[in-house]
């Protein structure tokens, strides 16, 4: 949504860091003076903060290459309750208000990108990949926790069988992967090419495909992790009115909107984030996923009507405030602690699900007959976690309540790494293909 | 809840719409149809939004008040994009300052009368009223203005007097909110509260220096945006952490701003357009405020502060009227226009109304509502007969 950026000489770079040494002076001070700081001021102060923190970080990462969204992360992380203490627990959480606007907005933008004849230009590797992706993955993933559940506090003495079901969760976990981290890198780079366009039907589409995994998985693991209980189809029932619900609301979403578009047409934004607001509530009610429902209601004003590219360009007005609140608030959440205490394994996880990916890419590739391009760098956009990885271990915490909480804490811990380096990968790739558009923005 | 929001938005729609043409030709101008409609919905009335559904909607008012102090102090002592003179800027001040200390001592004596011997509470009820009792006719003026009825030199001198007249208000505005927050610690120093108050006024210009020299070299609009909200609600939020005025340090904010950056009149018309949109929805939420007076005292103490600022307007109608040949004769319709109030004396009563208690708030928003209705009741149409004997007079 921010466009990329065009070159800035040292001085600006240098005016930058000033502004960033004053931003960060301003808060200690009000910290020093107001140490207990609670209500509504200080979530507009820590919103401010961080959007003005996020966006001069972001700015001075460029000089080593990094993208936006690292320095989003790396100001949230600095900000928050592990590193300076400006933004306590308390209020990352009444932050969460904002992130689901934002969300709402990141997962609208990204069904406006999807155009059919885009996906269909990428159906065949798309469905080769989703397929080999998600095999391999999820296979040595829920092999390689179950070796190394040995030197992992909650599994330590499990039996076997509950063993392999905690892997094969792990490995589900594994397979997910972030629309908002790609939508990120997209918009800030204004990326056009074949593995832009894959990176995110793929993206999208295995958000779909890890939901119904992860249902089947909790159906099929259940009586080896809590042994005398006997699987059961309710999971799955649960997923489908999940599914089919968050499709028919987002679908009927598309059409509101393309009646608003066609008919109205004015203060677009505002009905937006009005909608995004009020329907983000509706949907935890319902228990739907908001991130589904939105993506599809984008699908639909896209490829349903001629409205698509206006509404998508009024969203991108909101410019990089979305994702700096979104990523930054997201980084202010990373247990620096729990990722101090975990990192072997966690590292061990990590780099077992890159290896995993990247094998999985090739041969995707191979069997797909993809360009060369592709071959060499698609994995890229598929390492990064963040919101979808989280969500499903809260659930998982909550079903099992014996192994949850230590495989949550797992799953922050590796989901820490993944979300830093993924984005990085990311963004070299499409400048290995040259797929970054440079000028100044129109945004 | 629900119809609170319902009405936030069609509050911010119906804005939007409405100045989507030009600038301020909607409504009355200080909108206080969106302060009667607050009235009518709030627990004095229909009851239909409760204390609840304010209290659930607080940050948005925070940033409402905030943004609003942002894009008022973006076009202080300006008048169409170029500056008004220091001399007749310093009559408008002096104006403002003079009806702020006179309506301040007639307060502080008249609550005395009324045996009223916490001296916080009286000192904080004093100012407060005085501050919702100065404010002049900028707004209308404009109004009028835009309106295509008034120009020449007259429109000139009015507009020049209203350039700069919010700032005595919300320095004043910050020095109250100082008052009531008290001491504060700094690694074991006591910040004493006109420190802290000053502190947080210069901590928005502060930041609007650099703010402005980052959107001078924004990459784009969406950098722009990116940097004036982050600096808007960061002020914003200092403030209100700290117990001090937010609207009076983004105010700061926006003169800085103005200051520093090359693209002031690009800010101002951006800004210009949001204004509606915060400011309308902000008006209902300070009618829904308002309380009826409670005892003989309270509807006295508002009666004198009405009065005043009737006489104190005439009066300087007339010594306006007596400076200036072609004046002569109209001071006191000149008067009778200069009570026409903006939107800012039912802002600060707002803000007033959110920051202090009970005794406080509800005199001083009534206060601030009867001035404000009354001005739109007398000031346009004084401004205009103003116009229509100025036009007969020859040149």
């Amino acid at each position: 949504m921010s466009g990329a950026s065009v070159a800035k000489s040292p001085a600006i770079r240098l005016g930058q860091l000033a502004t960033l040494t004053l931003v960060f002076g301003l808060f200690a001070l009000l910290s020093r003076i107001e140490p207990h700081m609670s209500g509504s001021g200080v979530v507009v102060a820590v919103t401010g903060f961080l959007l003005l923190a996020g966006l001069l970080t972001s700015e001075l990462f460029e000089l080593v290459k990094l993208p936006h969204l690292t320095g989003y992360i790396a100001a949230g992380v600095v900000a928050g309750p592990y590193v300076l203490h400006f933004v306590d627990h308390a209020t990352v959480k009444r932050l969460e208000l904002v992130n689901t606007l934002a969300l709402a907005l990141i997962a609208l933008a990204g069904g406006l990108e999807l155009r059919v004849a885009d996906v269909r230009e990428v159906a065949r590797s798309l469905g080769i990949h989703s397929t080999v992706q998600t095999l391999l993955v999820l296979s040595t993933q829920a092999a390689l926790f179950a070796a190394l559940g040995a030197h992992v506090d909650f599994t330590r003495g499990l039996a076997l069988p509950a063993l392999i079901g905690v892997g094969l969760l792990w490995g589900v976990l594994a397979v997910s992967r972030s629309p908002s981290a790609t939508l990120a890198i997209l918009s800030q780079t204004r990326a056009k090419g074949p593995l832009s366009r894959f990176s995110l039907a793929f993206v999208m589409s295995s958000d779909v495909l890890v939901l119904v995994l992860m249902a089947a998985t909790l159906s099929l693991v259940r009586p080896l992790i809590e042994p005398g209980s006997t699987a059961s189809l309710r999971s799955l029932l649960a997923v489908g009115h999940e599914l089919l619900g968050s499709i028919s609301l987002g679908t009927t979403l598309g059409l509101v909107l393309i009646v608003y578009l066609r008919f109205v047409g004015t203060q677009i934004l505002l009905l937006v984030v009005a909608i995004g607001f009020a329907l983000s509530e509706g949907l935890r009610y319902l228990r739907f996923e908001p991130l589904l429902t939105f993506l599809t209601a984008g699908f639909v004003v896209q490829n349903l009507s001629s409205q698509g590219d206006k509404l998508l360009h009024t969203i991108e007005q909101t410019g990089s405030v979305v994702f700096i609140v979104f990523f930054a608030t997201a980084g202010a959440h990373l247990d620096i602690p729990l990722l101090e205490k975990m990192w072997p394994i966690a590292l061990s996880l990590c780099a077992g699900r890159f290896a995993a990916t990247w094998v999985a890419h090739r041969i995707g590739s191979a069997w797909a007959r993809d360009d060369p391009f592709l071959t060499r760098w698609g994995w890229a956009s598929l390492v990064s976690q963040a919101g979808l990885t989280l969500g499903l271990s809260a659930v998982l915490a909550r079903t099992f309540p014996a192994v949850g909480e230590g495989l949550r804490s797992l799953v922050v811990a590796t989901v820490a790494i993944n979300e830093v380096i993924g984005p990085i990968f990311f963004k070299l790739g499409l400048e290995r293909g040259n797929e970054v558009q440079h000028g100044p923005p129109t945004a | 809840m629900a119809l609170l929001l319902v009405l936030l938005v069609l509050a911010y729609i119906g804005s939007l719409w409405a100045a989507s043409g030009r600038k301020r030709a909607f409504g009355s101008p200080s909108g206080i149809e969106y302060v009667v409609l607050g009235l009518l919905l709030g627990p004095e009335a229909l009851g239909l939004l409760g204390h609840q559904s304010l209290v659930t909607f607080e940050p948005l008012a925070i940033v409402a008040l905030g943004w609003i102090g942002l894009i008022f102090g973006l076009e202080c002592g300006l008048v169409a994009g170029r500056r008004a003179p220091l001399h007749r800027m310093a009559l408008g001040l002096t104006f403002t300052a003079i009806t702020a200390s006179v309506t301040a001592y007639a307060s502080w004596r008249l609550l005395d009368w009324l045996a009223l011997h916490d001296v916080t509470t009286r000192l904080v009820l004093s100012g407060a009223v005085a501050l919702v009792s100065v404010e002049t006719a900028r707004h209308a003026v404009q109004w009028i203005d835009e309106e295509a009825l008034l120009s020449g030199s007259l429109a000139g001198l009015l507009l020049d007097l209203e350039a700069a007249d919010d700032i005595p208000v919300l320095v004043a505005l910050s020095a109250l909110f100082a008052y009531v927050a008290g001491e504060h610690a700094l690694y074991g120093n006591v910040l004493s509260p006109w420190w802290l108050g000053a502190g947080t006024l210069a901590a928005g210009a502060l930041l609007g220096a650099p703010c402005a020299w980052l959107i001078d070299r924004a990459g784009s609009k969406a950098e722009r945006w990116t940097v004036l909200l982050g600096a808007a609600w960061l002020t914003t939020g200092i403030a209100k952490s700290l117990g001090m005025s937010a609207i009076a340090a983004t105010f700061a904010l926006g003169a800085s701003l103005a200051t520093f950056t090359r693209e002031r009149e690009d800010l101002r018309s951006s800004l210009g357009r949001t204004e509606g949109a915060v400011l309308l929805p902000a008006l209902l939420l300070a009618g829904a405020q308002l309380r009826r007076p409670v005892g003989h005292g309270e509807l006295l103490l508002i009666a004198a502060a009405i009065g005043l600022r009737l006489v104190l307007s005439l009066a300087f109608g007339v010594t306006l009227s007596l400076k200036r040949r072609e004046t002569r004769g109209l001071g006191l319709w000149l008067g009778a226009g200069m009570l026409a109030p903006g939107s800012l004396t039912m802002v600060v009563g707002f803000a007033l109304s959110m920051r202090c208690p009970p005794e406080i708030a509800r005199p001083a928003l009534v206060v601030a509502f009867v001035s404000t209705l009354l001005g739109e009741l007398i000031g346009p149409r004084a401004l205009r007969e103003v116009i229509e004997r100025f036009s007969k007079e020859p040149a």
